[in-house]
């Protein structure tokens, strides 16, 4: 009888072991070094979802690379805001309903502007974050592949990012961690990067760097006479700072449509996190497809930065070389002042400290009711804090 | 505030309502430690978590849980429950990693958030493969923690580490929810399990009146030599239900 359990036991072990290496085989090991995560996308299957409007069905209202599901949310260029009402998953369609005209923050400014009044933020004291979730993300023209297991060619452009904010004064810090593979677990893995940014630098922003997989000719645009790549925005819907990380995209859009036109392509409020939890002012930024050269996504970066640096630091911190490229004025013909959203009290520490005394708050209130309703639960409440305090607080009978 | 640290805060409130305390009877805990561990683990998540090299742990998301299994696994001592709780471990990692690589990469293509499904699965497979309580932490906290480690060496043997966060961030989600749904299962699962089995035993029919004596209806008669799965079924509640015994 006991033999027959040893048995049994070796044979569930063995099995065990069997389940492992398969499991092991079935991730990363059979996976080739490069293209890993494209080669499903690049073949005869058309890789990115196209959504037509439903009221006029033979128009496209936008490309995108990833899934788009029913109640996802769409902003376009010209700021009309559209609902996801249908997908079709086999032929990668859907529908979206045009719900109205999307109310945008406005920025009183135009042209140029030559002196900078004065700086709120000393040299240093502006940090920003940049990241990339999807670190295998490439572009073929310039890379050969779209997809590798290692640094792609995102980092080249969260490098040039990167520089771009050190000419601006901003202290941007980069991490290069890896977070693959390019499976469901990425996002779990970057959030202990975004954790640790967040955690070791006082952070105003907090960038996740990406590229997007739709046709070349949606991305590639020309600011001020130079060619280069749109930039999407993706906002996630499932999260507390949803409302904020929206508003945050909504003002760099509303600043860049004025000062670059052309460089901001869209909004996506899609389902989803993307770490965006951890702070307000989370952005995700799709910088470019796959079928464009690595340069266009590395030339749009500069005029990001500026936008980032005067939407976030407003007229009073932003630096010179942002602030060149516009003309500050106001309703009297003086020059005016943009507010930096870096100003803003509402941040993510401010949130978490409301909705930790929120919950405090919330115990204390279900446990008084509870409390007036139940003696026992009066009773045990009483005894845990006597026995929890060693009875310090407990009025000590005298014994004649 | 993630949703493991309100489902954590609940399950404090409902502590110090007296609830589940049959679940920590079980795991050797009594209520006040429960909580004062529980209140541990929402502390420790305030404290950053520790980097050492390429590897960073939370003390309230990993340390806390890792202490508490390491005392479960020296009171389960060297036994086949030992063997269960490893091959349960073994198991739950290996269906978590497999699961990362079945699940679609984009966030929006999920209902909830990666990091709860795999907290979801984790804590089922924890409970059928640990079955007992005390299993069911165990192969929840450790097969979590092997299933973020095997991609770990993954990587490192491809030559492109990556950070391993223990308890830190989405994982700290994943671990919460783990333990609690498999040591919930567990526990009401085993309920179940324990109710048929006492209306199974104590059921026969009497062939003098053609009907079926039991306990529920007071004519079975029970001499408590007669008892002999008295360790598998609850003896308190044997205790309270409406039989007499023979002399």
């Amino acid at each position: 009888m006991k033999n027959k359990k040893v048995k049994l036991a070796k044979t569930f072990l063995g099995l065990t072991l069997i389940v492992m290496v398969v499991c092991s085989f079935f991730g990363a090991f059979s996976k080739p070094i490069k293209a890993s995560y494209a080669e499903s996308k690049n073949g005869s299957e058309k890789s990115y979802f196209t959504i037509f409007d439903v009221d006029d069905k033979s128009s496209v209202v936008f490309f995108r690379g990833d899934k788009v599901e029913d109640g996802d949310m769409y902003i376009s260029s010209d700021n009309k805001r559209y609902e996801i009402v249908s997908i079709d998953e086999a032929n990668k369609t859907g529908y979206a309903k045009f719900i109205g005209e999307e109310d945008m923050p406005v920025y009183k400014i135009s042209k140029k502007i030559s002196s900078k009044i004065s700086s709120a933020f000393a040299e240093g004291k502006k940090t920003v974050g940049v990241y990339h979730t999807h670190n295998d993300e490439s572009y073929i023209p310039s890379d050969g592949y779209d997809s590798v297991y290692g640094k792609g060619g995102i980092h080249d452009v969260g490098k040039a990012l990167v520089n771009n904010f050190g000419k601006l004064g901003i202290s941007a810090v980069y991490s290069e961690d890896l977070h693959l593979p390019h499976n469901s677990g990425a996002y779990t893995r970057s959030e202990v990067t975004a954790s640790a940014l967040i955690n070791n630098n006082n952070l105003d922003g907090l960038f996740d760097i990406h590229r997007d997989s739709t046709p070349a000719k949606e991305y590639i645009t020309t600011v001020d006479g130079k060619e280069m790549s749109k930039v999407r925005m993706v906002v996630g819907r499932a999260n507390q700072n949803s409302a904020e990380n929206l508003e945050f995209a909504k003002s760099i859009k509303a600043y860049a449509d004025e000062v670059y036109p052309n460089l901001i392509k869209d909004i996506f409020i899609g389902k989803g996190n993307y770490n965006q939890q951890l702070t307000p002012r989370a952005m995700l930024f799709e910088m470019g497809c796959e079928n464009i050269k690595k340069d266009l996504p590395i030339a749009s970066t500069e005029p990001l930065a500026k936008t980032i640096d005067v939407v976030l630091y407003g007229s009073n911190g932003a630096s010179n070389l942002s602030l060149n490229d516009v003309r500050l004025t106001s309703a009297n013909g003086k020059a005016g002042v943009i507010t930096g959203l870096a100003n803003n009290q509402s941040n993510a520490s401010l949130s978490f400290l409301w909705v930790l005394l929120g919950a405090i708050a919330f115990y204390f209130i279900v446990l008084g009711i509870v409390c007036i309703f139940s003696k026992t639960a009066r009773y045990k409440t009483k005894r845990f804090f006597s026995e929890l305090f060693a009875g310090l607080f407990v009025k000590q009978k005298h014994r004649g | 505030m993630s949703v493991s640290l309100w489902i954590l805060s609940a399950i404090i409130i409902l502590l110090m309502l007296g609830l589940g305390q049959r679940i920590l009877d079980q795991l050797r805990l009594n209520d006040k430690q429960a909580i004062i561990l529980l209140l541990a683990i929402a502390i420790g998540l305030i404290i950053p978590p520790i980097e050492i090299g390429l590897v960073s742990f939370s003390v309230g998301g990993f340390l806390i849980p890792l202490g508490i299994t390491i005392y479960l696994l020296i009171m389960v001592g060297f036994s086949r429950d030992l063997l269960r709780a490893i091959i349960g471990t073994i198991l739950t990692a290996g269906i978590i990693y497999g699961l990362e690589w079945v699940m679609p990469a984009d966030p929006e293509e999920l209902l909830i958030s990666p990091s709860i499904i795999y907290g979801l699965v984790a804590g089922l497979v924890a409970y059928i493969l640990g079955r007992s309580r005390r299993n069911a932490f165990i192969c929840a906290v450790l097969g979590v923690s092997l299933s973020q480690l095997i991609q770990f060496i993954v990587n490192l043997s491809l030559g492109t580490p990556t950070k391993l966060g223990l308890g830190v961030g989405g994982a700290f989600s994943t671990l919460i929810i783990a333990i609690l749904l498999s040591v919930a299962l567990a526990e009401f699962m085993g309920r179940a399990f324990e109710n048929a089995t006492i209306n199974k035993e104590i059921k026969k029919f009497n062939f003098e009146t053609s009907t079926y004596d039991s306990v529920k209806n007071g004519r079975l008669r029970y001499k408590t030599s007669e008892i002999k799965t008295a360790d598998a079924i609850n003896m308190h509640e044997i205790k309270n239900a409406n039989f007499t015994k023979n002399d």
